[in-house]
């Protein structure tokens, strides 16, 4: 675990209700790793996930992100860099499904042909035909919305693509479908994944590693095949079970 | 059919003034609308952040907006005076209602998670809005934009009433001189207006709708046909106004009434015809003295018809005087001590309060004075409309001077009173003496040999700086110094109001038989 991509060193975050969201968070994310993180609703994982794009500010510790310290990022530049779904795809209805794909490449003026080329190849890659490429967002099924989310989170060619509950919303066959996807994607691409899940299975088939938290900590952070051998308690070992 | 003959002929006879007031109430409306635009939209997206002030304003346009518009309109006149600027004013504040709050609701709906997903991939605030926001909420906004539109162009209607041209004049003029086609011509005018504006900004709204579809043929020509609309009501407003700029200007105002808008058309012509003034025409201006007298002093009106009666009674709230020469004479000095003022000439007619009976019953019982029908008044009903009863220079002191003793005192409205005189519920009635239905009816106007009634001498009021930069003028108003009896004005009352011709060709008319004009 040398040269972790992201960093996160005795982390504490609470927001304004004053319940501490994370509290002396520790974490070591490895390159080209593909890291779920899963707990019970309200055990921080979101917010852990924001802080990695600062899209959420912390109260102490230190975050490294890409070998820079966070504050020493311009965020702008640094989310660029990064893929970014979230829930229900996040995808813009005034834009087509090409536009979409468009968009982080138009926010950092991308020339136009570079912009189509790198669309057109990203088309190919998830098999998305010409008329696709022109529907609207709400022309499509729920699974293609969110494969298209998946694509232009991919456009700018990220080192980490973070993920919070991407398949949430999605029926069963559909949600496998696009695990075994996005497992062949991490697969080839050789890029860092992070993606929050309450998916017990969706965590330990997709995951290299999986994160477990409980309120506000991470409880355990091993490869599924260790967590499942040796749970580190009780909770662990009831809360993988279920 | 005849009916829309006359319309027909009502726009064929007055296509220059109805252009005119077309350009006029474009151009307002477009002002108008291009302000509250800027305004309101920079004022939704101001509030979007800010819920204290969000709520300040939101309470203030909201407030502003119950207020009645003639009543807004008529609040700004000590503040801005009448005319383009007033108007401007006025629409301004009723537009913004619409638009700040469509465009605040517009952005404020936008999903937080869409905005969320642009700043997640790296989009700097501006992008969010511009890029997400922005598109996300213009549907919203462009429908209250469409909106303020077509309230703006109605609404520009009543400018009129202030002396700010635009069709509205048109209805007003019409109402006034009793003229319906001409009142219907102004309306569907205003109606097809906003109706033309409505259909543009309704077919950029469906082709933004069927845009999240599929763009195709249909949905192309309908955001063509939308802002082709627009750019031809933009590129009107650009059209040169006719014959403006630098030179000299007169500005003539009159109340709204037949007869003031055919003296105010006398007045001017006479101008025009003799000397290079440019006069523009701020005719029939709502409620009148109260508000043309102070535009007077402001300096923003240069000439209007006036009557004796009223100054001296209305304006300098003095006690009646017997004598109209010596009436004039006082008022001449004070008006010019006072206000820097100038009565130019008495016009001759005397348009006051008298009484009025038919022809025929007349030259039965012999009766043309006060006096005479008096000694007689048993034989008759007399009607008078509810306020002549009740004000003490109307039936009671008139019964002070003369004995009269009528078989019965009817109370009816004002617009009744020559009905029922037709019907004969009534035999005698109280009437303007210059009444163009007094013709119409064949009514005699009787006399009032102990001068009861105070005298209300038509007179042309100018203001003296007028009078210093255009010498001019006074010769030429001088020649107008009784050159209308009261029959002479009931004639020109009679051929507007009755005959419905307009007061501009009654005007010339006049003028070209007293060879008055060049």
């Amino acid at each position: 675990m040398n040269n972790p991509v992201i960093e996160i060193v005795n982390v504490t975050k609470s927001y304004e209700s004053a319940k501490k969201a994370l509290n002396d968070v520790s974490l070591e994310i490895p390159r080209e790793a593909f890291v779920a993180i899963i707990g019970p609703s309200g055990c921080g994982k979101t917010t852990l996930l924001r802080l990695m794009n600062g899209m959420t500010g912390i109260d102490s510790g230190r975050i490294r992100v890409m070998g820079k310290n966070l504050e020493s990022w311009d965020k702008i530049q640094l989310r660029r860099k990064m893929g970014y779904v979230i829930q229900q795809s996040g995808l813009f209805p005034h834009l087509t499904v090409r536009q979409n794909i468009a968009f982080v490449l138009r926010l950092s003026s991308v020339e136009k042909q570079a912009i189509e080329k790198r669309v057109n190849e990203l088309a190919k890659i998830m098999g998305f035909d010409e008329s696709q490429l022109n529907a609207f967002p709400s022309e499509l099924s729920g699974g293609q919305q969110q494969r298209v989310g998946v694509a232009r989170a991919l456009a700018s060619q990220p080192e980490i693509v973070l993920m919070d509950e991407p398949f949430g919303a999605l029926d069963n066959i559909t949600r496998r479908n696009l695990q075994r996807e996005i497992k062949e994607m991490h697969r080839k691409l050789k890029i860092t994944f992070v993606m929050v899940t309450h998916d017990l299975h969706e965590a330990f088939t997709l995951g290299t590693h999986v994160a477990i938290m409980n309120k506000g900590e991470i409880v355990q952070f091993d490869t599924p095949e260790n967590i499942q051998k040796e749970p580190f308690n009780d909770w662990v070992k009831e809360f993988i079970t279920i | 059919m005849s009916f829309l003959n006359d319309i027909f002929t009502t726009i064929a006879d007055r296509r220059d003034y109805l252009y005119e007031l077309l350009v006029q109430h474009i151009l307002l409306s477009l002002t108008a609308i291009i302000i509250i635009s800027v305004i309101g939209i920079s004022t939704g997206i101001a509030i979007l952040h800010d819920k204290k002030w969000r709520q300040v304003i939101l309470g203030t346009v909201n407030f502003l907006y119950t207020i009645p518009s003639i009543a807004m309109f008529g609040l700004f006149i000590p503040l801005i005076g009448i005319g383009y600027g007033n108007a401007l004013v006025v629409l301004v504040i009723y537009g913004l209602l619409p638009v700040i709050r469509n465009t605040y609701t517009g952005l404020d709906e936008v999903d937080p998670l869409l905005l969320d997903a642009a700043k997640g991939m790296g989009a700097t605030p501006w992008q969010v809005f511009s890029m997400v926001r922005w598109p996300l909420a213009f549907p919203t906004i462009l429908s209250g934009f469409r909106t303020m539109v077509v309230m703006t162009i109605a609404l520009a209607g009543l400018a009129s009433f202030i002396g700010a041209g635009g069709l509205g004049q048109a209805i007003y003029r019409g109402i006034n001189t009793n003229n319906s086609s001409l009142i219907l011509v102004g309306s569907i005018a205003v109606a097809l207006l906003a109706l033309v504006a409505d259909l543009g900004i309704g077919a950029i709204e469906n082709s933004l709708k069927t845009k999240a579809r599929k763009p195709d043929k249909k949905n192309r020509f309908l955001r063509y046909f939308g802002w082709g609309i627009l750019a031809l009501l933009f590129i009107f407003m650009l059209l040169p106004k006719s014959g403006n700029s630098s030179r000299n200007k007169l500005v003539v105002a009159t109340k709204p009434t037949a007869e003031q808008y055919i003296l105010g058309e006398i007045i001017s012509q006479l101008v025009e015809n003799n000397t290079d003034i440019q006069v523009i025409r701020k005719f029939g201006i709502g409620g009148g003295t109260s508000n043309i007298h102070p535009a007077m002093l402001k300096g923003e009106i240069d000439i209007y018809p006036e009557y004796t009666g009223t100054a001296w009674l209305f304006i300098l709230k003095e006690s009646p005087m017997k004598n109209p020469d010596s009436l004039y004479a006082a008022l001449k000095t004070t008006y010019a001590g006072q206000f820097n003022l100038e009565w130019a000439c008495r016009l001759g007619f005397n348009n006051t309060f008298t009484l009025a009976l038919p022809e025929s019953v007349a030259q039965n019982q012999h009766i043309n004075t006060f006096s005479e029908l008096a000694v007689q008044s048993n034989q008759f009903v007399f009607g008078a409309e509810f306020d002549f009863f009740e004000r003490e220079d109307g039936f009671s002191g008139l019964n002070k001077v003369y004995p009269f003793n009528f078989k019965n005192e009817v109370e009816l409205d004002i617009n009744l009173k020559f009905q029922a005189l037709e019907n004969q519920t009534v035999d005698v009635i109280n009437a303007f003496s210059t009444d163009s239905r007094i013709r119409q009816m064949n009514l005699r106007v009787l006399k009032d040999d102990k001068q009861f009634f105070p005298a209300y001498q038509a007179g042309i009021v100018v203001r003296n700086e007028s009078l210093r930069k255009y010498p001019e003028l006074k010769g030429l108003f001088e020649r107008l110094e009784n050159s209308i009896s009261d029959s002479a004005m009931l004639q020109l009352n009679y051929e507007v109001e009755i005959e419905n011709k307009s007061p501009n060709e009654v005007a010339a008319n006049f003028l070209k038989q007293r060879e008055l004009l060049k």
